[in-house]
């Protein structure tokens, strides 16, 4: 599933942050570039993980709709990159973390 | 003329059914503005009393001008209220959603992505005077290294508070000394350290004072995390509050954030 089609499926919160959108360093720096045309307090993070790619939990999406805290950075992105997101399980995206080390 | 408290509201004795709002002190007046304007709706009255009767309580204390980043991540109607900075710069939201917030028990975190960047450097406060902390109202799932509040540069010194699954201990590291509490990773309730010298700091968790007499390192410019040790190292805790400043009595601040809390759960 990308995330173009995940949108369609209006899922709700719960369902929302068992999963991940998973996106390469060139969606990463659209992203970011997106967010640095406005000031917002509300970012969307990418978290680095350990094949080169990028996450974000897809329960960002419960705030992409108009007055959602993430909705002026959503509406500015080209909708046709959407499909270049994919979308996988929370459990498989932590797997690719990386590790931290216990501090004792 | 005497005032006596109502339901949250101020009766002026001997004019029988009239009422003014109290007269909150001028900081938490500002505070409430500032929180009612970014939720778009007024608070009631008595979480409007918890935050001035918490805001006086700390100036009385004299605690208050120790706090330099800090934010009550409860009462608020709204997630953007919560993150209205008490005191200090406006924090920055890493993806936070609304739905992570509760406005009795604060804002919940998760293990990959959420934190907080509170905008304060490691080093913005004295290297042997100062303080951070978190209340805690509900513990992390502990199966690796949840953080607090801190940072652990790859290079440089440790400044963080973090829980670790070994005998389910409260890690810190105050300047890059550190202290390991066995069974208080998974406790609620306000965890914080502080340091008022070059070799005297002390940790607080679970209504108790831990003192110690290592010295400290000079610490970088990194910033701190909250819900997070700098970017990483996640925590799915639920937390309420957090600071970040000079040294302080941690015992006070324990005390006047935890009657905070039980202000506000008794209000909503």
């Amino acid at each position: 599933m990308n995330l173009q089609e995940l949108i369609i499926q209006n899922k709700s919160y719960e369902e929302l942050k068992n999963l991940a959108l998973v996106f390469n360093s060139s969606l990463k720096e659209i992203l970011e570039s997106t967010q640095e045309i406005f000031n917002s307090q509300h970012k969307a993070s990418p978290v680095e993980l350990t094949d080169g790619r990028f996450m974000l939990c897809a329960d960002l999406l419960t705030e992409i709709k108009a007055s959602g805290l993430y909705s002026q950075g959503f509406g500015l992105l080209d909708n046709d990159l959407f499909a270049q997101v994919e979308v996988i399980s929370m459990e498989e995206a932590s797997n690719l973390l990386p590790v931290s080390l216990e501090e004792i | 003329m005497g005032h006596i408290k109502i339901f949250g509201k101020t009766k002026i004795e001997g004019k029988t059914g009239f009422y003014q709002p109290p007269p909150y002190d001028s900081t938490a007046a500002a505070y409430i503005a500032a929180v009612e304007a970014a939720d778009g709706q007024a608070l009631e009255s008595s979480i409007k009393i918890a935050y001035n009767d918490f805001i006086v309580g700390c100036k009385s204390d004299g605690i208050w001008s120790a706090l330099k980043a800090s934010c009550i991540l409860a009462g608020a109607r709204t997630l953007s209220g919560a993150l209205v900075p008490l005191v200090g710069t406006t924090p920055i939201n890493n993806n936070f959603v609304s739905a992570d917030y509760n406005r009795r028990t604060g804002l919940k975190g998760n293990t990959t992505t959420k934190y907080i960047n509170p905008r304060r450097a490691i080093n913005a406060d004295p290297q042997n005077s100062h303080h951070y902390g978190v209340y805690v109202t509900e513990a992390p799932n502990l199966t690796t290294t949840r953080g607090f509040i801190g940072n652990a540069p790859s290079t440089g010194v440790n400044n963080f508070i973090n829980a670790v699954t070994f005998n389910n201990t409260l890690g810190l590291n105050n300047r890059n000394a550190a202290s390991n509490l066995p069974n208080q990773g998974l406790t609620t309730g306000y965890k914080g350290t502080t340091r008022s010298a070059s070799n005297s700091w002390s940790v607080r968790t679970g209504n108790t004072n831990f003192n110690y007499t290592s010295a400290s390192s000079t610490p970088n410019s990194s910033a701190f995390g909250v819900f997070a040790r700098g970017t990483g190292t996640f925590a799915d805790a639920r937390m309420s509050f957090y600071s970040i400043g000079e040294n302080l009595n941690l015992a006070l601040l324990d005390t006047r954030v935890s009657n905070l809390m039980t202000a506000i759960n008794a209000a909503i």
